[in-house]
């Protein structure tokens, strides 16, 4: 370690902090003829910045000279910032220190486009290999595979990787066209139907030996940028389902757009990064994930955005008040599951639970059901009178975003009135 | 009110059930051993540690339990919050008189849960927020200070993911720690010569190169928050100001007390 090292530390982790993704999950694996490191299947957060994003893996770029010029990147080739490349044994000691002072889980790799997309790629897997085989090391490695990189690059990266992505960045071609010239969403998907390949084909080869190496355990994930062009949360959503159906993503980033490069006419001017809609789609793609949700049941046609005032489930409910009043002590799980405040693991429980007994509202709170939302949309023995079909849809809404920001007044007496047809 | 006088762990707290069950009494509270009972106490009865009786009540409650319940009862027990034990029973006692484990209605059965929960939390931040200084000995070197008694249960987490270095990590609130040395963990007690305030040992205790390492990772964690989404309460529910003094990244100064590079400001990096 020497000062000089530091620097490219700084360097090249500044360039490589507007990547989102820093899970370290999907994975478990034990630690292999005593040597060093393993995975958690739940992924560690080893730090939290400034930011409030975690700190799991070195996410850091190989190099940061770029021979692309894409409006939105911090790296783009016209721009004048320091640049530094790594050394292959330098960065793969560093993670290895890092590592054993427990700082993080693994390492994030990703890089500019040097002299062309298999050169970098080249480089990228000597790091990969240096760790795995000359440091012997078990953690957890995400490799951000380069658009446009062979297929023999592709396979032997999922071999050494946990977890590969590509970016699509963009996610209609005609914008990425504008913004990014000298790339195509073909050069995206390319490289991610090689991956969904690999780990197809890997599932299969060890069904029949056990022995086979995995590949690309993790599964591969990718990002969207939110604001940097003009699609609507609808198109972005019907990507990600798209991509979690067809393509067996583990995961989709949506990563709010932070204007660097704010001379560049072809970006919008913003102030300040999306954060609320960014909040929101994440809020969504886990209805998708997690809740059975379908996409267009959270933004479709009619509604193409989300709603920002109120997170995408409790915006859906509100849509459709014929689906309720939900009767916890009856319904099944998946129904339960669709009441705003009601999570997965609250649901779970009032379905263990109420084979006892019925569940009355005091018990629902110390499950963990947020009852100031979830009142409006159950029955549960108490409160019938005041569900979402008798105050009706709009004063549901003021009421839950009332008392979200704290308004209501406890001193004004108010009585439930059935909102006029 | 029934008090049992009992010895304060968790072998004297089976032993507890044993006599709970045997008498028929479920206590109102328990008293360790040495300690003053209650003054409300009218009924004081001693239950001995007895690794015989608290061995087949162990056996007994994994024949009756699920795995989840056992753990939630042994987490229970580590959490160190006052009443712990009396819940325990508590719990028990319903169980055994026919409350389903999973009766979340159940005032006990979500209490044990709840403090269960609060303990694997603790314990995850443990995996989470240690941090390991390398000593001139070549030993990896870690002070943490848990809320519950969380130390024992992520020693199987470390020596595995750490199997090839030696390392010891010494809890600083309850004064013991474990040393691996590449082959076993051994249990110690003897006080590392540590910053009890920041769990950081002196600059001529590190190996060469160590500061300047951690002065690598203070400047990797800076260079990566994006100052445009700047919301430190965020950062602050994910990672809850206690740690900071402990945490490489967050500290200060170095014990020398002449503040870091020359570009890390410390009244911005006490934000970052």
């Amino acid at each position: 370690m020497t000062p000089e090292l530091v620097k490219k530390v700084r360097i090249l982790a500044e360039a490589a902090k507007y990547d989102v993704s820093c899970s370290s999950s999907g994975v478990s694996r034990a630690n292999k003829d005593r040597g060093l490191g393993n995975a958690a299947g739940w992924g560690i957060c080893h730090s939290f910045t400034a930011d409030g994003r975690c700190v799991s893996l070195l996410k850091i770029l190989l190099s940061n000279y770029c021979l692309y010029d894409c409006a939105y990147c911090v790296n783009r080739r016209s721009n004048d910032v320091p640049r530094a490349t790594f050394d292959s044994r330098e960065l793969a000691e560093l993670t290895v220190e890092f590592y054993r002072r427990n700082y993080i889980e693994g390492l994030f790799l990703s890089s500019g486009v040097l002299k062309n997309p298999d050169y970098t790629m080249e480089r990228m897997l000597a790091v990969l290999r240096e760790l795995r085989r000359g440091q012997r090391f078990g953690g957890y490695i995400h490799l951000k595979t380069i658009p446009g990189a062979g297929r023999e690059l592709v396979r032997q990266a999922g071999l050494l990787a946990d977890r590969l992505s590509v970016n699509i960045e963009i996610p209609t071609e005609r914008n990425l066209k504008m913004l990014a010239p000298e790339k195509d969403h073909q050069s995206v998907y390319r490289p991610m139907e090689l991956i969904r390949e690999g780990i197809a084909e890997n599932r299969e080869d060890r069904r029949k030996y056990r022995s086979t190496p995995r590949f690309a355990p993790a599964g591969q994930s990718t990002q969207v940028i939110i604001g940097a062009s003009g699609e609507r949360d609808h198109q972005i959503l019907g990507l990600s389902a798209e991509l979690y159906d067809s393509s067996g993503l583990a995961r989709v980033y949506y990563s709010g757009f932070v204007p660097v490069n704010d001379y560049d006419d072809r970006l919008p001017r913003i102030k300040a990064a999306p954060l609320v809609r960014e909040n929101r789609l994440y809020q969504a793609d886990w209805l998708l994930r997690f809740y059975e949700f379908r996409a267009e049941e959270i933004a479709g046609a009619d509604f193409p955005d989300l709603d920002l005032e109120m997170d995408p489930k409790l915006a859906w409910a509100i849509r459709h008040p014929e689906y309720f009043p939900v009767d916890v002590n009856r319904d099944d799980y998946r129904r339960i599951l669709r009441v705003p405040g009601i999570g997965l693991r609250s649901a779970k429980l009032i379905v263990m639970s109420r084979r006892r007994g019925r569940l009355r509202p005091e018990q629902l709170k110390k499950i963990g059901v947020i009852m100031k939302r979830a009142s409006f949309f159950i029955t549960c023995g108490a409160r019938e009178s005041s569900g979402i079909n008798e105050l009706g849809p709009g004063r549901v809404r003021s009421l839950v975003l009332d008392k979200k920001k704290g308004r209501n007044d406890p001193r004004q007496l108010w009585l439930p009135f059935p909102e006029p047809l | 009110m029934i008090v049992f006088v009992y010895e304060q762990s968790f072998e004297g707290l089976l032993s507890a059930v044993f006599e709970a069950f045997r008498l028929r009494l479920t206590p109102d509270a328990l008293c360790p051993e040495g300690e003053r009972p209650p003054l409300l106490a009218t009924e004081i009865h001693r239950a001995p540690g007895d690794p015989e009786k608290s061995a087949r009540v162990w056996a007994g409650l994994e024949k009756k339990l699920s795995g989840l319940a056992l753990k939630q009862i042994l987490y229970a027990w580590l959490s160190e919050e006052p009443g712990a034990a009396e819940l325990v029973i508590r719990y028990l006692r319903a169980v055994y008189s026919g409350t389903a484990e999973t009766d979340f209605a159940h005032p006990d059965v979500m209490a044990l849960r709840r403090t269960a929960f609060k303990v694997s939390r603790e314990k995850e931040h443990l995996r989470q927020f240690l941090r390991f200084q390398k000593t001139r000995a070549g030993v990896y070197f870690a002070a943490v200070v848990p809320r519950c008694n969380v130390l024992p249960l992520v020693l199987g987490h470390f020596a595995d993911r750490f199997a090839d270095q030696q390392w010891i990590i010494y809890d600083l609130n309850r004064q013991y720690g474990y040393y691996y040395d590449l082959e076993s963990l051994r249990e110690t007690d003897r006080r590392p010569p540590v910053d009890p305030a920041s769990g950081r040992l002196a600059e001529e205790e590190l190996a060469g190169g160590e500061a300047l390492l951690q002065e690598a990772w203070r400047a990797y964690f800076k260079s990566v928050s994006i100052a445009q989404r700047a919301n430190p309460r965020l950062q602050r529910q994910f990672m809850p100001r206690r740690f900071w003094p402990y945490l490489t990244e967050t500290q200060l100064f170095p014990l020398t007390g002449a503040p870091y590079g020359n570009d890390l400001e410390p009244d911005r990096l006490a934000v970052n």
